[in-house]
């Protein structure tokens, strides 16, 4: 069997789940609907929650970048004789 | 005569970068090694890590960042806070195609989005339908960005200079030094734009927080007053909200202009560094200028409809009057507004003209004509777009806001064809033509009768959704077929 190396992040299933999970968490639809919320960090609590989760977005993006993207320039040249 | 708020001083510093721009226009053109289309369009394909990351970050933040942005979390208050998680799924949904887009423009030498469609699936009839899609949905955006140029001159000169010679002075700007130095020029100019625009931010913060006591008293005047704008987001925003990230995420991707920085990058390190900092630049600029529309909030009422779009004008006009501090941050501040919208301006006409010599005079009248005679066309073309859009500009009749959305149903729609031929090597031409018609097809019929949005989502994620349902399930049929 022909194992194919996992060049690029799209290859990888799981990176995307925990972009679900971290988008998900953006949107406060899992928080109940009160009319005056609590104020945290001079923000109301639910903005403050969807910022952390946008900012665990970027760092994870990072991450993304430069543990699952190879840099070998010569990548398509290889497929494409294979 | 009607006041200037902003004075000789801002005039003065303006004008020096309008002088700047046409002086890299200059420059860049004697950097040019020849006429040919990818010189001229891609800059040879060189564009090294700092450049492509202001070019992308000014290409990226609009004129509809800096003036619909405020204007709309105005109107819907905290929720807006959505448009920072939007402006970062773009980036999220470029790690999805860019690397293997990426080596393969570097490998077939590719100018256009058209050409790696035509390259991926060889059907001339797919790359015209998207090619139409697409030049249709960037025309819309430069319109957004010829009418933000006049509202943010008129706004910032209290209408001393009127909304249309806001819109014909740096529409002609920006046509020279497009024309003296392609791609180079405009990437250029793109980082002075780019930097204008993180100082100007900077500024815009610093200016808020001079004159709110403090955040916390906003929100809990908010509260108290409009609590609707600070309440948890009902069940349909947050719809909506999903929606969005996903729409603007998938359509974002694929500006054409966007694309066409994927292929100019230098190498890969240098496309990877780039995008590793511009996931950050959301947290940066939209979410600064979420802020502002927040505290406009307390600070205006009765703001509806196409007047909301001024209230980024309506807060540096006060802030201008109130200190030497606050009027030197406001100059700043008015300087990378402008900026915003010309580097968004020039990237979206140079792509525009690019694909409209290329993929379709290139292919239909001019087919054998050389290399030069097309990059000549192009620089024609990008006069002719301006003078067939500017008259359109000076007729406003949307909101800023709503231009864009009308422009990102249209683009979702060639995600699938650009984004899934890079990563799923079974897909055919036949099942992406079929999505993208069915797609484009159901968004338009939506839209025109009234339903924008069906329980909260966009007409254009319904057909985003119909689209890559026919790509999936007709290249699947396809394959199960003797």
């Amino acid at each position: 069997m022909k194992v194919q190396s996992k060049k690029h992040p799209y290859q990888h299933l799981w990176i995307w789940v925990v972009y679900l999970f971290l988008f998900s968490l953006s949107v406060p639809w899992y928080l109940p609907k009160v009319s005056s919320p609590k104020i945290w960090l001079g923000l109301p609590h639910w903005v403050v929650i969807s910022l952390t989760a946008i900012i665990g977005v970027t760092l994870f993006t990072v991450f993304v970048v430069y543990r699952f993207w190879s840099d070998d320039e010569a990548l398509s040249k290889k497929s494409e004789t294979e | 005569m009607k006041s200037f708020p902003f004075g000789t001083g801002a005039a003065i510093f303006i004008a020096l970068y309008f002088a700047l721009m046409l002086g890299l226009g200059f420059v860049a053109r004697r950097f040019r090694k020849n006429e040919s289309p990818s010189e001229f369009y891609l800059a040879g394909k060189t564009l090294g890590g700092f450049v492509l990351l202001l070019t992308l970050y000014a290409t990226q933040y609009s004129g509809n960042t800096l003036l619909g942005y405020p204007g709309e979390a105005y109107r819907l208050g905290f929720a807006w806070i959505m448009s920072v998680g939007f402006m970062m799924s773009i980036v999220v949904v470029y790690l999805l195609f860019a690397p293997g887009l990426h080596q393969l423009a570097k490998q077939y030498d590719f100018i256009t989005p058209g050409d790696w469609i035509q390259h991926r699936f060889g059907m001339a009839q797919l790359t015209l339908v998207v090619n139409l899609l697409l030049v249709v949905a960037i025309a819309n955006f430069l319109l957004a960005q010829l009418m933000a140029m006049g509202h943010v001159v008129a706004g910032l000169t209290g209408n001393a200079v009127p909304y249309w010679m806001g819109v014909v002075f740096l529409a002609l700007i920006i046509i020279v030094y497009e024309t003296l130095g392609g791609m180079r020029a405009v990437a250029w100019t793109d980082c002075i734009q780019g930097i204008m625009l993180i100082v100007g931010l900077g500024g815009l913060l610093f200016v808020a927080l001079q004159t709110t006591e403090r955040l916390q008293d906003v929100t809990a005047w908010i509260i108290e007053h409009e609590p609707q704008k600070a309440a948890v987001p009902s069940w349909e925003i947050c719809r909506t909200w999903i929606s969005t990230i996903l729409l603007v995420g998938f359509s974002g991707a694929v500006y054409p202009q966007a694309i066409q920085r994927i292929y100019a990058a230098r190498n890969t390190r240098t496309l990877k560094r780039s995008l590793s900092l511009m996931i950050f630049m959301p947290l940066v600029t939209t979410l600064v200028v979420f802020l502002i529309g927040i505290i406009a909030i307390q600070q205006f009422a009765h703001l509806e409809g196409i007047a909301a779009d001024q209230v980024m004008p309506l807060l540096l006009n006060e802030w201008a009057n109130q200190s030497l501090m606050t009027y030197a941050m406001a100059v700043l501040v008015v300087t990378g507004i402008l900026a915003a919208i010309m580097s968004t301006a020039d990237s979206v006409l140079l792509s525009l003209s690019s694909m409209l010599a290329k993929d379709f005079l290139g292919k239909m009248v001019l087919k054998d004509a050389k290399e030069e005679r097309l990059t000549k066309a192009g620089k024609i073309l990008s006069w002719v777009i301006l003078a067939v859009l500017v008259p359109v500009a000076l007729v406003p009749r949307l909101t800023l806001w709503g231009l864009t959305e009308l422009k990102m149903e249209l683009l979702a729609q060639a995600a699938p064809v650009i984004i899934l031929g890079v990563v799923w090597r079974r897909l055919t031409g036949q099942a992406a033509l079929t999505g993208v018609v069915a797609g484009t097809t159901l968004a338009l019929i939506l839209t025109f009768l009234g339903y924008g949005k069906i329980w909260g989502f966009h007409a254009g994620l319904l057909g985003l959704g119909l689209n890559v349902g026919c790509c999936i399930s007709l290249t699947l049929l396809n394959r199960k077929l003797p």
